[in-house]
């Protein structure tokens, strides 16, 4: 018994309970929580170009199918960027070690969290729940579509569930150098070249506890997409990994991956290519060889031609961005009179034609932008197109150097090209962008 | 002085990791990996059975999870209060709709039929007063459960409850005394052989 508070309070600060929460309750409810948490993110709001298109064509609410299928779109556009990493560096043996471990694990799951800023705005982000099998399958996965891609057999498969709806995608002319096309596995074969002993540059970032583990940092500094990795100081496999994206106008998008589950069994059927039944096959192809110069001027000509004539400011994933905004709203416009036409509240099921134009300028886009990106230094790529306007007459509009040339190539707003030796190049104005 | 400036950097990175909570998901857990204890622990002390706690706990962090995104509070502070005041609604709830199946369980509970907390194996003379006490708890309204629960149990302060309760504190303070009057009587009640045992 207790006659005060101060004896009430030493009465319960005495009280011997057990305070333990059943075993694994702790680790189960965080998955739990960070699950839910992804759902309810994703049900306010993903910005994808999809999410910000679904802002732009708000109030047409059977647009549903249409975003996805652009979203998937625009994911295998992205998958032609894909093979640009190039890696140099220096290895020292614990970054070895979580090297080793990465690629002794045949299978991971994880989560991919995409966010980041462009051309000053804030993306929001865009989540997937992945998994990889080694050598090549990848699958994707959110609250509306499934992805799975293989790329020993070069096809992407995108499922609607709620529309019963199969996209896929076929992979032509695909150079022999490039066999992998997925995320997770260009990050394996880039870590793997580390190992082989390739020039490399990897920083330490010192350890700090991630998720109450104990957690050792790694910055791959060079190449076109730096790398972070936090693994667990024990196991060496990483906890934490984040690649980044910068874009010339300041921007970033940084793709981490998170919740990895390394090492588990996973049922071959998930990255199965197979169109489920009941499901509509919509199928396409895509070309997968080496951009070349006609790729880039055939990307300056479709970029304007959304863009009221304006060429592109930069020549970087900025352009890709911006170049998702006319598209989405001609798409939404052509989806509206389509549901005017048809006298039907909900747009009528596109055709595989439509998706198809739908793919083919974000596709143009995207192989002239990788050409860019592709380019060495050596090239000497200058661009300044920046406010002129497609047939602007004389006005050169970018220069660079081929391999092995002795002259440059110098694009015009007409988008001739002519060669040119050094002396007679145009002036570079203060401001060169990419 | 030292110590005091990492108590304001603490603080400062519990700000930063509340804000960024509302879409990082890496702060989210953080802000869990800090708190779940406490929750557990609360909703242990306000609902005694270990499995119960555990089912409620889980409550608390799904509905987290589902409106921190709208959560307006900026300081670890703020999050603390929300998070208390939310279990201590699920805690309320859980008893309000299954007072009939918390009554069994607490009696499975006293009987030895169920773990609950308290009950270690090694210690089991030392743990008389915890079921007992609890009983005369589990008797009070469940705001006055919640008040002694937070402010004995969890060491909260009476400022923060008139946050977590929506009182002042003031009030509170004079409503503890009362607490703790009625709970002595219910406490003397419950010795055995008096009128009205056990009967939670």
């Amino acid at each position: 018994m207790f006659d005060s508070d101060e004896d009430f309070e030493r009465m319960t600060r005495n009280l011997k309970i057990d305070r333990e929460p059943p075993p694994g309750h702790r680790q189960e409810l965080r998955r739990q929580m960070l699950a839910a948490f992804a759902e309810a993110q994703a049900d306010q709001g993903d910005s994808s170009p999809a999410g910000r298109w679904r802002v732009r064509l708000k109030g047409i609410a059977t647009m549903r199918n249409w975003k996805i299928r652009v979203a998937a779109a625009v994911l295998v556009a992205g998958l032609i960027g894909a093979g640009v990493y190039c890696l140099t560096g220096t290895q020292s043996v614990a970054f070895a070690d979580v090297v080793r471990a990465i690629l002794d694990t045949s299978t991971v799951t994880y989560k991919v969290t995409a966010a980041g800023k462009i051309n000053g705005k804030e993306v929001p982000k865009q989540e997937f729940d992945a998994a990889y099998m080694a050598p090549d399958r990848e699958r994707l996965a959110s609250k509306e579509s499934i992805m799975v891609f293989d790329s020993a057999k070069g096809k992407y498969l995108t499922l609607l569930p709620k529309s019963k709806l199969a996209m896929i995608m076929t992979a032509t002319n695909k150079p022999k150098d490039i066999q992998s096309k997925n995320t997770f596995e260009e990050l394996r074969k880039r870590l793997e070249r580390i190992q082989s002993g390739q020039k490399e540059n990897v920083v330490s970032l010192g350890k700090k506890t991630i998720g109450g583990r104990a957690a050792v940092g790694y910055r791959l500094t060079e190449g076109v997409w730096p790398l972070t990795i936090w693994a667990d100081a024990e196991t060496k496999l990483p906890l934490v990994m984040d690649i980044e994206l910068k874009l010339s106008d300041g921007g970033d998008v940084t793709t981490s991956m998170t919740d990895f589950a390394w090492g588990v069994q996973l049922n071959k059927d998930l990255f199965s290519l197979e169109v489920p039944n009941g499901y509509t096959l919509q199928e396409s192809k895509i070309d997968m060889s080496n951009p070349t110069e006609k790729d880039l001027i055939e990307m300056l000509r479709t970029w304007s031609s959304y863009m009221d004539g304006a060429l592109p400011p930069k020549v970087d994933m900025s352009a890709y961005f911006d170049f998702m905004k006319p598209l989405g709203k001609a798409m939404g416009e052509s989806m509206a009179k389509k549901m005017v036409k048809s006298g039907k509240v909900k747009a009528p099921e596109p055709t595989s034609q439509e998706v198809a134009a739908i793919q083919e300028p974000i596709v143009k886009v995207m192989r002239g932008i990788k050409f860019v990106m592709n380019l060495a230094p050596a090239c000497d790529w200058q661009y300044v197109g920046k406010g002129v306007k497609l047939n602007a007459a004389d006005t050169s509009i970018a220069w660079y150097r081929p391999e092995k040339s002795e002259t440059y190539r110098v694009i015009y707003a007409d988008l001739t090209v002519k060669d040119m030796p050094l002396d007679q190049l145009p002036k570079k104005p203060q401001e060169q962008t990419r | 002085m030292n110590e005091t400036m990492a108590e304001t950097e603490t603080a400062l990175l519990g700000d930063d990791m509340v804000v960024r909570a509302r879409t990082d998901p890496q702060a989210l857990g953080s802000l869990y990996d800090r708190y779940y204890d406490k929750v557990f622990r609360y909703c242990l002390h306000r609902l005694f059975v270990t499995d119960v706690a555990a089912d409620v706990t889980s409550s608390v962090f799904m509905s987290v999870a589902t409106h921190i995104g709208r959560f307006e509070g900026t300081t670890e502070a703020d999050f603390r209060n929300w998070l208390y005041a939310i279990s201590t609604r699920q805690a309320d709830a859980w008893i309000r709709s299954t007072r009939r199946r918390g009554e069994l369980l607490k009696a499975a509970a006293m009987s030895g039929r169920l773990k609950v907390a308290g009950e270690s194996q090694s210690e089991p003379e030392h743990n008389a007063e915890w079921p007992e006490l609890h009983r005369a708890i589990a008797r009070l309204k469940p705001k006055h459960q919640a008040l002694i629960t937070l402010r004995f149990f969890e060491d909260v302060p009476y400022e923060q409850i008139a946050h977590i309760l929506h009182g002042k504190p003031a009030s509170l303070r004079v409503m503890t005394v009362r607490v703790l009057k009625k709970l002595r009587r219910l406490l003397g009640q419950s010795r055995p052989g008096r009128a009205g045992d056990a009967n939670v």
